[in-house]
Formats: C-alpha cells, sequence, structure tokens
C-alpha cells in the first residue's frame, strides 16, 4: 500500500542544482502528498526516513490549509494550484505528527506522520 | 473534528455518508497527555518481543528460588542516615520551612501567571508547571527518592499561614476541626478527584487553556481548604486529598522513608531518615481498605489508558463507535447537547478502563482461593486478597509511567527555563533566559528504547518479589500455588506496558 514516491538524488537529477560531491551519498527524499477536505488522499500516512536524510514533502491541497511539521516546528501554507514543499535535513529522531491548523471547526489534526529513525 | 449533523440511520443516504467520512473524523484531542508533546519512536518488534520475553523467564526464576525460600517478608533492612552529621545540618526544620515557603510562593506564582497572565500556553507558567513539572516531575522525585510533596504541599502549607494568622488576630484561638471524618467516607473522595483530574489531563479540551486550568486550580484550592476546615488540616490530607494519597502511594516505592516517631525504629531524636529497598514501602502489614484499593488501581489505570490512548487501537475503538448503529445515534443526541463525540468515547473508555482494573484485580483475588481451603486461611475473602496485593502491582506502574514519561520531562520540562524569566508571558526578561530554546535531541531513541525496556522488566522484577512476600503472609505454606493467578496477571500487565510503548503515537 505504501506508495512513497522515492526519487534518489534529485539534485543530480535536475542537473540544476550545485551541490557538494558529499551530497551524491546522502539521499534526498522526495515524497508527494495530496491533500482532499483536509485529509491525505493518497501517500503513506506514515513516512519513515534515517537520520541525517534530506528531506521534501511536496504538499498539493484542494482548499486552503495551514500545516505544521511539529518538533522540526515548520508551517507552510498550501492553497488549491500551488503546491507548497517543506525541506529540511532530518538531523531530529522521533515521531513527528503533521497538523492541519487554523481550520474553523477542527482541533488540530494530524494527517502525516514523519518517523525518522536513527 | 467536524461535528456529525446526522447520525447513521435517520436516512440512509446520510448513514453511508456517516460512514464514509467516519474513519477521516479522527478525535481532535491534540496531544494526549496534560502538555507538550512525546515524539518518541515506538520500540522495534524485536525489542519489544525482548522485554517480554525477558519478562516470562525473570518470572520463571524468580518463582525457582522462591520455591527453596519460603520465609516471610517481615521487615526490610533499614540504615538511618540522621545518623551523621552533615545529614543533621541538612535535614532540619529550617530546611523544610524554607522549602515550604518556597512552594507556596510557586504555587502562588503559578496561580497568577493562570489567572492573569497570557493566554498561550507555552508562554504562560502554569501549563509546564501543572503538568510537567509537578505532576510528572513531583511524581518521578516521589517515586524515585521520597516523599517530596508531603513536605512542600502548598495547600497545606498556605493553611498553616491562615491559622497562624488567625490565632494571632483572636488572641491564640485555634481554628478547631468543625466535624469528625466519617469513616466510611474513607479515600472515596480521593477517588472522585482523581477521576476527574485524569480526565482533565487526558480528555479535557481547555487543559492546555491558562486561564481555564488556573480557575480549575484555585477551585480545587477552595475544596481542600474547605475539606481542612471542616475535619482538620492532617486528617483531610491523610484520608481525602487525592495528590497527597497519589504521591504517597508512589512515594511507598522510594528509598528514603520519614519517620517521626519515639517508636517505629526512630534514633535517639525521635526521628529517622530511613534508606530502604526500592519498593519496600509497598510491602504492608495488613489488607488496605477497599476505597484505598480502588484508589490505588484508579492510578494504575490512568496510567495505562494515558498510553492506550495515544495507540492506533484507540483511533479504532473511536471509528467503530461512531460507524455502529447504536452508538451512532446515542453520540449523536449527545453531540446535539453539546458534547463532542471523541470526548464522549474517550471519556467512557477511561471509566471502562478503571472499572476493568478492579474488576480484574478482585476476580484474580477470588481465582487464588479456589480449590481446598486450608485451616489457616479460613476468613480469606477476595476482597482481603484484592486488599493485600494491590500495592504489589505499584512497581509496574512506577516503571511504566518513568518510561512513558522521562523523554516528555527531559523535552518539555525545558519550557520552565525560558518562563522562569517570564512566567506571565508579558515579555519581561528577569535572567536572562528568555530567549531559550528547547533542545528536543537531549533524549536518544537509543537511550530511550533500552532503558524504558530495562525499566519495566525490573520493575516486573521487584512486583513479583513483593507478590511473593504477601502471598507468604497470607498463604502460608501454599503461597507459592496461591500466588499463580497474580503473577500472571503481572506478566499480563508489564507485556500490555511494553506493547503501548511500542506503538506509533497517534492523535
Amino acid at each position: 500500500m505504501f506508495r512513497v514516491l522515492f526519487l534518489a538524488c534529485l539534485a543530480g537529477w535536475l542537473g540544476v542544482v550545485p551541490t557538494a560531491p558529499a551530497a551524491d551519498a546522502t539521499a534526498r527524499r522526495v515524497v508527494a502528498l495530496s491533500l482532499v477536505n483536509g485529509a491525505l488522499r493518497e501517500g503513506p500516512d506514515t513516512v519513515r526516513v534515517k537520520q541525517g536524510e534530506e528531506v521534501e514533502l511536496r504538499w498539493s491541497s484542494d482548499r486552503p490549509l495551514t500545516l505544521h511539521l511539529h518538533g522540526y516546528d515548520i508551517e507552510s501554507k498550501v492553497a488549491p494550484g500551488s503546491a507548497t514543499v517543506m525541506s529540511f535535513q532530518a538531523k531530529l529522531p522521533g515521531r513527528f505528527p503533521v497538523e492541519v491548523h487554523g481550520q474553523p471547526g477542527h482541533a488540530h489534526r494530524a494527517v502525516l506522520y514523519l518517523e525518522v529513525y536513527p | 473534528m467536524t461535528p456529525i449533523r446526522r447520525p447513521a440511520g435517520r436516512s440512509r443516504l446520510a448513514g453511508r455518508a456517516f460512514i464514509a467520512s467516519a474513519g477521516a473524523l479522527f478525535p481532535a484531542l491534540a496531544g494526549a497527555h496534560g502538555f507538550g508533546q512525546r515524539f518518541d519512536l515506538p520500540l522495534p518488534l524485536w525489542l519489544w518481543l525482548t522485554g517480554a520475553g525477558a519478562t516470562i523467564v525473570v518470572t520463571f526464576v524468580l518463582i525457582g528460588i522462591f520455591v527453596r525460600d519460603e520465609r516471610p517478608l517481615l521487615g526490610y533492612p533499614r540504615l538511618d542516615l540522621l545518623q551523621w552529621r552533615p545529614v543533621r545540618w541538612v535535614v532540619n526544620g529550617t530546611t523544610a520551612t524554607i522549602l515550604r515557603t518556597a512552594a507556596a510562593l510557586l504555587f502562588l506564582l503559578t496561580l497568577a501567571a493562570g489567572l492573569f497572565g497570557n493566554p498561550d500556553p507555552y508562554s504562560n507558567l502554569i501549563t509546564t508547571m501543572v503538568w510537567v513539572v509537578w505532576w510528572v516531575g513531583v511524581a518521578f522525585c516521589c517515586a524515585l527518592v521520597g516523599d517530596l510533596w508531603s513536605v512542600v504541599n502548598p495547600w497545606r502549607t498556605i493553611f498553616g499561614w491562615t491559622e497562624s494568622a488567625f490565632a494571632a488576630i483572636t488572641r491564640g484561638r485555634r481554628l478547631a476541626p468543625a466535624m469528625r471524618y466519617p469513616r466510611w467516607l474513607g479515600a472515596w473522595p480521593a477517588v472522585l478527584v482523581f477521576l476527574a483530574f485524569a480526565w482533565a489531563e487526558l480528555i479535557w479540551p481547555d487543559k492546555n487553556v491558562p486561564s481555564r486550568l488556573g480557575a480549575v486550580l484555585l477551585g480545587y484550592s477552595v475544596y481542600t481548604w474547605i475539606g481542612m476546615g471542616l475535619f482538620g488540616r492532617d486528617t483531610w490530607l491523610r484520608q481525602a486529598e487525592a495528590f497527597t494519597l497519589a504521591f504517597g502511594v508512589l512515594a511507598r516505592f522510594a528509598p528514603l522513608e520519614y519517620v517521626e516517631s519515639p517508636a517505629g525504629g526512630a534514633g535517639p531524636s525521635g526521628r529517622a531518615l530511613n534508606l530502604r529497598p526500592f519498593g519496600a514501602g509497598l510491602l504492608s502489614s495488613q489488607p488496605v481498605a477497599w476505597s484505598f484499593m480502588a484508589f490505588v488501581l484508579l492510578m494504575l489505570a490512568t496510567v495505562t489508558y494515558d498510553g492506550f490512548q495515544e495507540t492506533s487501537l484507540m483511533q479504532r475503538v473511536d471509528t467503530a463507535a461512531q460507524t455502529s448503529h447504536a452508538m451512532a445515534t446515542v453520540l449523536f443526541d449527545l453531540s446535539e447537547l453539546g458534547f463532542e463525540e471523541s470526548l464522549v468515547t474517550h471519556t467512557v473508555t477511561l471509566v471502562v478502563f478503571a472499572v476493568a482494573f478492579v474488576a480484574i484485580f478482585w476476580t484474580i483475588g477470588w481465582i487464588s482461593l479456589r480449590g481446598e481451603v486450608r485451616r489457616s486461611e479460613r476468613g480469606l475473602t477476595p476482597n482481603v486478597v484484592a486488599c493485600s496485593f494491590v500495592l504489589t502491582l505499584v512497581p509496574i506502574a512506577v516503571a511504566y509511567h518513568l518510561s512513558h514519561y522521562f523523554s516528555l520531562l527531559l523535552t518539555a520540562g525545558q519550557f520552565i527555563i525560558p518562563l522562569a524569566s517570564d512566567p506571565f508571558g508579558w515579555g519581561w526578561n528577569l535572567f536572562g533566559t528568555a530567549g531559550y530554546k528547547v533542545d528536543l535531541a537531549i533524549v536518544s531513541p537509543y537511550v530511550f528504547w533500552y532503558s524504558a525496556v530495562a525499566i519495566i522488566v525490573l520493575g516486573h522484577v521487584v512486583a513479583v518479589f513483593l507478590a511473593h512476600g504477601v502471598a507468604v503472609r497470607l498463604f502460608g505454606k501454599q503461597a507459592l500455588a496461591r500466588e499463580v493467578p497474580m503473577v500472571l496477571l503481572m506478566v499480563g500487565y508489564t507485556c500490555l506496558s511494553l506493547w503501548i510503548l511500542a506503538q506509533p503515537i497517534v492523535g
């Protein structure tokens, strides 16, 4: 069921971003996630990565939402028609929820968990 | 979460839409326990299985030792620390007064911050103080060191100040207790308060709203002072005050005990600070009262429920409740009255947990009395057995509590550093620490995993050991056969605790 979009070495593939030679060793993890009605439509509900990996969560949504990755404390707004990207290095091990914030009538709710293993 | 406007079954279409949406409508309980978030990774499967296997092996080894040794565990080794002068310099009335005054002032500061401070839970002292420093930190201290709470309890101190002030104004008249504490009341007031407290900690949606928390704290303080005024300060604390009882239960596990009486092993000064083995204080010479047994089991049930409600199994319970026709109808009617569905299901589950713990435990007492009853065992009822064994379960709960919370204490506890400089969240910077950022990497997953399993297995060893001590006292030569149901229950309880830690945290 876990249809993780696994694009290794995206930077090299695009051939655009100049990266240090060591970056080839650290895989870049790109996961596409689409939200419908504030819930995940497809993609895994848990993303597992190794500590130190570069992670890119690409969000799209059918309505404007504010997403908050706890622990890493990254907040992104996502709106219909424009994807938003959470890009970070997974330095901190643990299990971190991405919650939808600021929906009227909704309390905070996790749409995805990021598990960073040592 | 979106309130479900129509229950399944009022119309077929609505019913189908209801079921389809129920999966997406998980309870929106942000931060399942009191305050702050745990980011712990679940125990890996192999580690959970190793822990459970170790639990079983260790149990058999202990039983093997018990077969040869059936001496009753009557006393326990004590070492009076007050025999050394440096200890006497530190442990005395002056130190206690300083600690008490500091705690009472901190209590008043916390209350004032809650009532008048910043509404943001992370900027206001009260949330961190109540849910992390007090409920987790003081509990740890009581379980691992000694009964700190009975020394610093600010309700006791402030009531004492009032008594002194009253005596000064009225020239020596004392506030006499208005009535005697009725025996039948037992620990029941504490049971009810603790259930309400557990609900507030685990389910109450406003638990992180400083002004609400402050109002509840003030309300409970007034209630406590009325109780002290009616029945006498120390009677109320000893019999009916939920937190004095709760921290007291934990402190029975602790290696330090303070004794103040000419008899009872105290030194020449009439007081002693004894060092004793962990858990020794849980060996009681006689069964506890029924209401106290219910209180202890309620504590254990809420500790387990705390972890359980973060598992995906609890989410499935919620979903099942919301999709079953009869339940959904009831939940819908309640939601019309303003009770949110997930609140109702979680509250019901909490109460079910508490009742189930008592029922299962009493049944185990009943089972252990099956079979031929010897003359020496006449007069033993399931009640007596349950009330004798209940404290021996405490080490498992203490161990689970430590494993569950120590990373939270070390991470969320850091909020106290910036809050010390700015308790009201008004932009102060008294000590220059207001800009401190919490370091979440302080506990590595490996430290969490291995210490959690080690602590729980050790807690289990202490519990089985104590249970055997109680069994020998109750059943004499029959002890080994009679304690089997209790030991099996302990194995199950320990494995359940480990299982919860092996579940990913959700919700």
